[in-house]
């Protein structure tokens, strides 16, 4: 699975770790009535990713090392998103990885993590939205002749006839 | 929210620290500010106009930037001030006023901001002031003005300055799902008595003894009368606590009284009360608003201030003077099908308020169908009165849907209503 950092696409091998904050905004509480007032600002995504850049690969490693230790505020990723990929401007925190020592003299670094967080929400609404939210419980537009029946179908609903013994194969007495 | 200075937007602002207030006893102009960081490099110049909008472009302030600096490389912090703070630097001369209309001494008032940056209620329009104004700044006039007029200043969610009158009659209920957990009640000390001391005007040489004011052009005697208004209800053991007020020299004997009254209406009242509510600017400073302090308990009174903070919508924390309990009842209202109850709420609401609930369609599974009933009615009406009310609302069934069995499903249309049968084309409810 790939995804990219800042225009580069990454095919190393790696786990991503998927999180969806649902951010409420500050002026959420709880109401008077008892219910609480949940002040949605947006859905904000964030992937944990740890990567394994296989041996021989280390000028890869250093490179992505240092685009993801860059001192900047915001990054451009596209991450996979379902069946598909989705883009947004994000900050890199937590970047992790460990420096290997083995006999023979040889060393590496390895187990690179960092986790890209969003900063703009992927999913949000505008004041117009939530304000019109609830608004109209149900249906207001129903107009089919009173008095008709409907059946659910594969083509979806359709009027509905009532089967008459002359559809059955048999029909018993 | 978005801040709009010159002819260019900035959407990317933290949380503008926006607390309006205004004074309900008409003694006081307020200056209302604003203060907001914006995230750019841009260089903003003091001493022009800032917009503060919220996402659906209603205009919160039009203020005067009086200070931009950046505290950092992105970040540039502004401070802004109401149209009023621009009165501070205006010196009117002295003035003897006799019947002079309202319009003519706004007029002067507002010279330097132009008759385009203000507006008065039509309820002032037949309004004369009489007296004395000595040498004094535009605010310190208008807010004169405002105290003989019984008028308030709104310098927010607007682009104009509103003079407005101090509307006992209007009430607004704040509905307890737009009310914080919750509301605090406190009384402040006792006013014991309200003195307000009223003054009259003879041209003439004065003696010695003899108070006098002059307009550079002709000198008058000025005579005092107080007024004084005791607090029926303050215990005879509490300390003297007298508000009193003097020299304002447009305070004469035919308005003193209305004056004198309406602060003693104020100040006699002790409760405040403190709440948190949605707020999306529908509840302002200087309305006159019904809100729960408990489940139960309503109150009213005016909003003194109100403090913004900001997500998708807005909450205010309001500051509320005087205060009174508002005598409250139940309002039941029952959902019923063919003589059957299918439903009922209740509120708790002000006796005397009008109500109009809408009634909303009612989606309940009963044996194996699931019925969507419609109310016959769109809303429940009526008036609040001591002993509260009830209401009953008639349902017809809608939508009969039938889960059958082998994957069958039905959809009986029983009854559709007035509106959508007028319509052509066939829409059909999606029922999941």
């Amino acid at each position: 699975m790939s995804w990219s950092i800042d225009g580069i696409e990454w095919t190393v091998p790696c786990d991503i770790l998927r999180t969806a904050e649902i951010k409420p905004s500050e002026i959420s509480g709880l109401l008077l009535n008892k219910r609480y007032f949940n002040d949605v600002l947006g859905t904000y995504m964030a992937y944990e990713i740890g990567v394994a850049v296989p041996f021989g690969k280390e000028d890869e490693y250093t490179r992505l090392y240092e685009i993801l230790t860059a001192p900047i505020g915001e990054h451009t990723f596209i991450m996979p998103y379902n069946q598909d990929t989705v883009t947004f401007l994000g900050r890199v925190e937590n970047v992790k990885d460990a420096f290997v020592r083995i006999p023979g003299g040889k060393k590496y670094w390895k187990g690179l993590t960092f986790t890209a967080i969003a900063n703009h929400p992927s999913k949000t609404m505008t004041l117009g939205d939530v304000l019109s939210i609830g608004l109209t419980p149900l249906p207001t537009s129903v107009s089919i002749p009173v008095g008709s029946v409907w059946e659910l179908t594969a083509n979806g609903w359709e009027p509905y006839t009532a089967p008459t013994y002359t559809d059955f194969d048999e029909v018993y007495f | 929210m978005k801040i709009t200075v010159g002819v260019k937007t900035y959407t990317d602002i933290k949380a503008p620290n926006f607390a309006p207030q205004t004074d309900v006893t008409g003694s006081e102009v307020t200056l209302n500010d604003l203060e907001v960081d914006i995230n750019t490099t841009d260089t903003i110049g003091i001493g022009q106009y800032l917009f503060l909008y919220d996402d659906q472009d209603n205009l919160w302030a039009k203020y005067w930037i009086t200070y931009a600096e950046h505290i950092d490389k992105q970040t540039l912090r502004i401070k802004a001030d109401s149209q009023l703070k621009l009165l501070e630097r205006d010196i009117l001369d002295p003035v003897m006023f006799s019947a002079e209309p309202i319009a003519d001494v706004l007029t002067e008032i507002f010279a330097s901001l132009g008759s385009s940056a203000y507006t008065i209620d039509s309820s002032f329009t037949n309004e004369t002031i009489t007296g004395f104004c000595p040498e004094q700044s535009a605010k310190t006039r208008l807010q004169w003005v405002c105290l003989v007029l019984g008028a308030y200043i709104q310098s927010f969610f607007s682009e104009t300055i509103n003079i407005l009158p101090i509307d006992e009659e209007t009430e607004t209920l704040i509905p307890i799902e737009k009310t914080y957990w919750k509301p605090s009640v406190t009384y402040r000390d006792y006013v014991t008595a309200v003195n307000v001391k009223a003054y009259s005007y003879t041209q003439g040489t004065p003696a010695t003894t003899d108070a006098w004011v002059t307009d550079n052009t002709n000198t008058y005697i000025q005579e005092e009368q107080n007024f004084k208004l005791s607090n029926p209800d303050a215990p005879v053991s509490v300390l003297t606590n007298e508000i009193t007020v003097e020299g304002i020299t447009i305070v004469n004997s035919t308005n003193v009284s209305a004056i004198a009254s309406h602060l003693a209406k104020y100040y006699f009242k002790r409760q405040e009360v403190d709440l948190d509510v949605i707020n999306n600017a529908e509840y302002i400073p200087g309305q006159r608003v019904v809100v729960y302090t408990d489940e139960d308990t309503l109150a009213v009174g005016f909003i003194e201030s109100c403090a913004f903070s900001y997500g998708i919508q807005a909450r205010s924390t309001i500051h509320m003077t005087p205060v009174e309990v508002r005598e409250s009842e139940k309002l039941t209202v029952i959902y019923s099908y063919d003589g059957m109850q299918i439903g009922k709420i209740e509120y708790t609401l002000p006796v005397g308020y009008a109500f109009s609930i809408e009634n909303p369609y009612l989606d309940m599974q009963l044996s194996r169908h699931r019925f969507i009933f419609r109310p016959t009615t769109a809303a429940a009406t009526g008036t609040m009165v001591s002993g509260g009310v009830t209401v009953t609302v008639n349902y017809e069934i809608a939508l009969d849907y039938i889960p059958g069995e082998g994957g069958t499903k039905l959809l009986h249309i029983v009854s559709v209503d007035d509106i959508a049968q007028d319509e052509t084309d066939n829409t059909l409810v999606e029922i999941t």
